[in-house]
């Protein structure tokens, strides 16, 4: 049973969010893929992190299907829940 | 002589010969290597050089640009993109076509989400690719010019990385012109960081002109002058210039910076302090206000540097030519000062961002473009409301009318810079946009006397009066603003050696 949860974006999805999402989403077995807005991603593509073009007030979906599919979903949770304005 | 138009955004002057990347990759110089393999090969090596450029500049500490190369470095290893153009080879496609068009379909992409800051990494994109098929070269395009000379790169689009790896590699890139960008472009404040002379924006037809060709590019006006000699470079005259004596009047250097590197350079080159931090720069292609943790982004790598120094922070000045898209329907130039004193949110947004970043910086105020001293009043309740502590709150004088109620000014304000470059278009009635509108007009008896006046204001009421403008640095120039009473001027990050030079401070 593949793990997910929710985050909504406090600031846009922007280039070094998306940087952190791949690199994390990198370092796990499990198949990551991020969907919001009817766009969905594979979360170790940067450019498909990217291009989902989620906006401040979207809400993010993570799914995670692997062996380490829960731990992969709570870390780039946290890293979504913790996006800032690009300068 | 062939002469390309495009936007001026890091200002100087260079000559050198022209190095061109072409519009499209000519397949004839494609090695005879076209496997699928080649293609994973060659973007594999441009992560790899990405990610050890990346290294360095975090070894460096310098964690902005490490950041923008990082991003790189991720889309130069990312499958969507040298997974999809592999595919490509492997059904038969030619590899430069291949790599070319995946990157192009992802770049578009990018460009059509609305969002400025993804917009811009499409020039990322394109110049992955670019690399990556300059893995397939045996010629990169250097052989037009011979090593050591120096050199014009002109391309469609010029990555930040690029430019820093040039530079970090000891060669001798003289100036860089692009098709793509405009001033806010990471490339174009990376460069101005560098002093490297940058025109944006220019024709395409320019990456048709013959390599190779000697050529000369004037990056405060925006012109390419293919074919041209030599080139009149008021940052460099031929004459020596003659240091002005010690024995003066002790004037203070500070910088004006808009980005982290730059502040960088001016610190190393023995800067007191930032003079003026210009704000507006990343947000010229804004869509609305720039929000509190915009702003914060630009100003904490910045002011995190100035520990115990001098940082006198400019609002947001939308004037002139710099009217960011959500402005520019109904605002007039000039009435940037305005539209941000009407919406109390985004002044309030920008003073709190101030303040919470100033960590250990001696904090300054400066209002631009200011008409009326009810617009300083404004400002310093919006900034009570924030603070019981204001730091000192002074304005730009830059508009004759200004200038010549300077009396007046300076019991309402804290201090004043003097905004040069816009004080010789208002008080010669030139556009500011204007090549006769040059620093040296500064040295003009009427913007001069002034200049006077405003030092003289200044001095009665006991506050300090600064000059900010290009013509800070301009060596005839400068002994005529010390002689009408300025102590103080802020010159651009790539002039703070060469002033300090002529100040006779520094080396012994």
């Amino acid at each position: 049973m593949p793990a997910s949860s929710d985050v909504t974006l406090k600031a846009d999805l922007h280039a070094r969010p998306a940087g952190q999402l791949a690199v994390a989403a990198a370092g796990f077995q499990a198949a990551v893929r991020l969907s919001a807005g009817g766009r969905d991603a594979d979360a170790k593509s940067v450019l498909g992190v990217m291009q989902l073009g989620a906006s401040a007030g979207a809400t993010v979906t993570v799914r995670a299907d692997g062996p380490d599919e829960a731990a992969a979903v709570d870390a780039l949770t946290v890293i979504l829940a913790a996006v800032t304005p690009a300068g | 002589m062939t002469r390309f138009r495009g936007l001026p955004v890091s200002p100087g002057h260079a000559s050198g010969l022209l190095r061109i990347r072409p519009a499209r990759p000519s397949p004839a110089a494609a090695r005879p290597r076209r496997t699928r393999d080649d293609v994973t090969a060659a973007f594999a090596a441009v992560a790899r050089s990405r990610t050890a450029l990346a290294g360095r500049l975090r070894a460096e500490g310098r964690d902005d640009e490490a950041g923008i190369i990082e991003i790189a470095a991720l889309i130069a290893g990312d499958p969507a993109l040298a997974g999809a153009a592999a595919d490509a080879v492997a059904a038969g496609a030619d590899p430069e076509t291949a790599i070319s068009e995946t990157a192009e379909r992802h770049a578009r992409l990018m460009e059509d989400l609305g969002n400025p800051d993804l917009a811009a990494r499409a020039a990322d994109i394109r110049q992955v690719a670019a690399a990556a098929i300059d893995y397939f070269r045996t010629d990169r395009g250097s052989s037009d010019v011979p090593g050591g000379s120096p050199f014009i790169l002109v391309a469609r689009d010029i990555s930040p990385a690029e430019l820093i790896e040039l530079t970090d590699s000891g060669a001798p890139l003289a100036g860089a012109v692009s098709v793509s960008g405009g001033a806010t472009s990471h490339a174009a404040i990376i460069a101005r960081g560098l002093a490297i002379p940058m025109m944006a924006g220019a024709d395409p037809a320019v990456l048709e002109t013959r390599p190779g060709q000697r050529a000369a590019l004037d990056g405060t006006s925006g012109e390419l002058a293919v074919g041209a000699t030599a080139v009149p470079s008021p940052a460099a005259p031929a004459s020596p210039v003659t240091p002005i004596p010690r024995s003066g009047p002790a004037v203070t250097v500070l910088a004006n910076v808009a980005s982290a590197v730059e502040t960088r350079r001016a610190l190393a080159a023995g800067v007191e302090g930032v003079g003026l931090l210009r704000t507006e720069i990343p947000f010229l292609e804004s869509r609305d206000w720039p929000g509190y943790g915009r702003q914060r982004a630009l100003l904490e790598p910045i002011l995190s540097q100035l520990e115990g120094k001098t940082a006198v922070v400019r609002l947001l000045d939308f004037s002139g030519d710099k009217i960011p898209p959500f402005l520019r329907r109904d605002l007039p130039s000039g009435a940037g000062l305005a539209a941000l004193l009407e919406r109390p949110a985004a002044l309030t947004d920008q003073l709190r961002a101030i303040l919470d970043s100033a960590h250990g910086a001696r904090l300054a105020i400066l209002i631009p473009m200011v008409r009326d001293p009810a617009e300083i009043t404004r400002v310093r309740e919006a900034l009570a409301a924030l603070t019981s502590r204001p730091p000192p709150t002074g304005i730009m004088v830059e508009l004759a009318g200004t200038a010549r109620r300077a009396t007046e000014f300076a019991r309402a304000a804290d201090f004043f810079s003097v905004g040069t470059n816009d004080l010789v278009a208002d008080v010669l009635g030139l556009a500011r946009s204007d090549p006769a509108a040059g620093p040296g007009r500064a040295g003009d008896p009427r913007v001069l006397d002034l200049v006077r006046q405003v030092a003289a204001a200044g001095g009665e009421a006991g506050i300090d009066v600064s000059v900010c403008g290009d013509a800070a640095a301009d060596p005839d120039v400068l002994p005529e603003l010390i002689a009408a009473g300025i102590r103080t001027v802020s010159v651009g990050a790539g002039a703070v050696g060469p002033v300090r030079s002529l100040l006779s401070q520094g080396e012994p």
